[in-house]
């Protein structure tokens, strides 16, 4: 199992240098080979305390929790755009905590950085399964308590 | 080169080049430590994914699409966790946020007002 | 129309670099930095389509790659600094390391 895990590294490693280098002599796919098995290595020396199983739903889940994601980015975008041109007095920001409802940890990663990526709310810390936010306005911590975007997580990696 | 894409693709870039700029103005002029945050978060959400995106669309399908998607996919990924090691490493150091200090918080919106 | 998207990226960097001179805090100068590099990122690839050298793309990734590690390797320094000078004065916050230091 190790072993096919770090074979699939290999190959997704050397795919990459293939497409970037796009010069296909001997020893440069040499160096190639060579270089992806050193990373591959180092990757898999890291990861050792972390053995979580990969999800291969991911694959169709993650797009689609993308699109969701950027029509959110949109409207908070804007939202903050309009905050940051207007007058101080509209700010009033606020903590509050967010319950993940899917607790491995690649969920709560993808949380976390969601709930940074939409402007307006920043994760300012995690605990097992809840997420500290900071919030510009209240309203953006109402609608970030209102938990569409944890359930909609918890929905792309369920525990 | 169709000369639709072509305009649309560029208004793409200027349109994310200017939350790009209001994310500049709101870092500057943001009250708090905590609040900054947010306005640079603004240069690293919608403003990269339409000047990309609009990049992309100038492209065309080829080899530079690949790489301008591998750079988003990477900016999409690593700046909301530096933003995240910011404002924890923040935290943890003892930088509280403005409102958790209910007296600060009456003085701003006092200020606010005696402005207004 | 490139040209004009340049221009407001190199004005944004322009005032990342006016925060990071200004601060007050330490943190205030790293998000500042952290700005400043993710900019020159966008930069460099609507630069490199303005002038037709896409293969400038290249650098943008490594520049995304090498500012983000070194926004990460600032904030575990600070973070040890802040430790050791916990352990060694026995205090509780850390305004002091945070605080006021203007140029």
């Amino acid at each position: 199992m190790r072993l096919l895990r770090l074979l699939l590294v290999i190959v997704a490693l050397f795919t990459v240098w293939l497409l970037w280098g796009g010069l296909y002599k001997t020893p440069v796919l040499q160096l190639g080979i060579l270089s992806c098995a050193l990373v591959a290595w180092l990757m898999l020396r890291m990861a050792e305390p972390d053995q979580q199983k990969y999800n291969w739903r991911l694959a169709y889940r993650l797009p689609h929790y993308w699109l969701w994601l950027l029509g959110q980015m949109v409207v908070s975008n804007i939202q903050v755009l309009r905050l940051v041109l207007g007058p101080r007095s509209a700010l009033s920001p606020v903590l509050v905590e967010v319950d993940a409802q899917a607790s491995n940890k690649f969920a709560l990663a993808l949380l976390g950085n969601s709930i940074t990526l939409t402007p307006g709310t920043l994760t300012i810390d995690i605990d097992d399964n809840k997420i500290t936010a900071h919030c510009l306005t209240a309203a953006a911590a109402q609608s970030l308590q209102a938990g569409a975007m944890s359930r909609r997580v918890a929905r792309v990696d369920p525990d | 080169m169709n000369g639709a894409v072509e305009i649309v693709s560029g208004a793409l870039v200027v349109l994310g080049s200017l939350f790009v700029l209001a994310g500049g103005i709101g870092a500057l002029r943001m009250p708090d430590f905590y609040t900054r945050i947010h306005g640079a978060s603004l240069t690293d959400s919608l403003g990269p994914v339409l000047v990309l995106g609009g990049l992309m669309l100038q492209a065309g399908l080829s080899l530079v699409t690949i790489k301008l998607a591998a750079v988003l996919l990477f900016l999409m990924v690593t700046s909301p966790t530096a933003s995240y090691a910011l404002a924890n490493a923040a935290l943890l150091a003892g930088l509280r946020p403005a409102e958790m200090d209910a007296t600060t918080r009456a003085g701003v919106i006092n200020q606010e007002e005696d402005s207004a | 129309m490139l040209l004009i998207a340049a221009i407001a990226i190199l004005v944004t960097m322009a005032l990342a670099l006016a925060r990071a001179l200004l601060g007050p805090s330490v943190y205030d100068r790293v998000l500042a930095v952290n700005m400043f590099g993710t900019k020159t990122v966008l930069l460099i690839a609507v630069m490199a389509f303005a002038m037709g050298r896409t293969d400038f793309l290249d650098l943008a990734l490594a520049y995304a790659l090498i500012n983000f590690i070194g926004v990460l390797a600032v904030l575990w320094f600070s973070h040890q600094h802040h430790l050791r000078n916990q352990s060694h004065s026995g205090t509780e916050s850390g305004d002091e390391h945070s605080g006021d230091r203007q140029p």
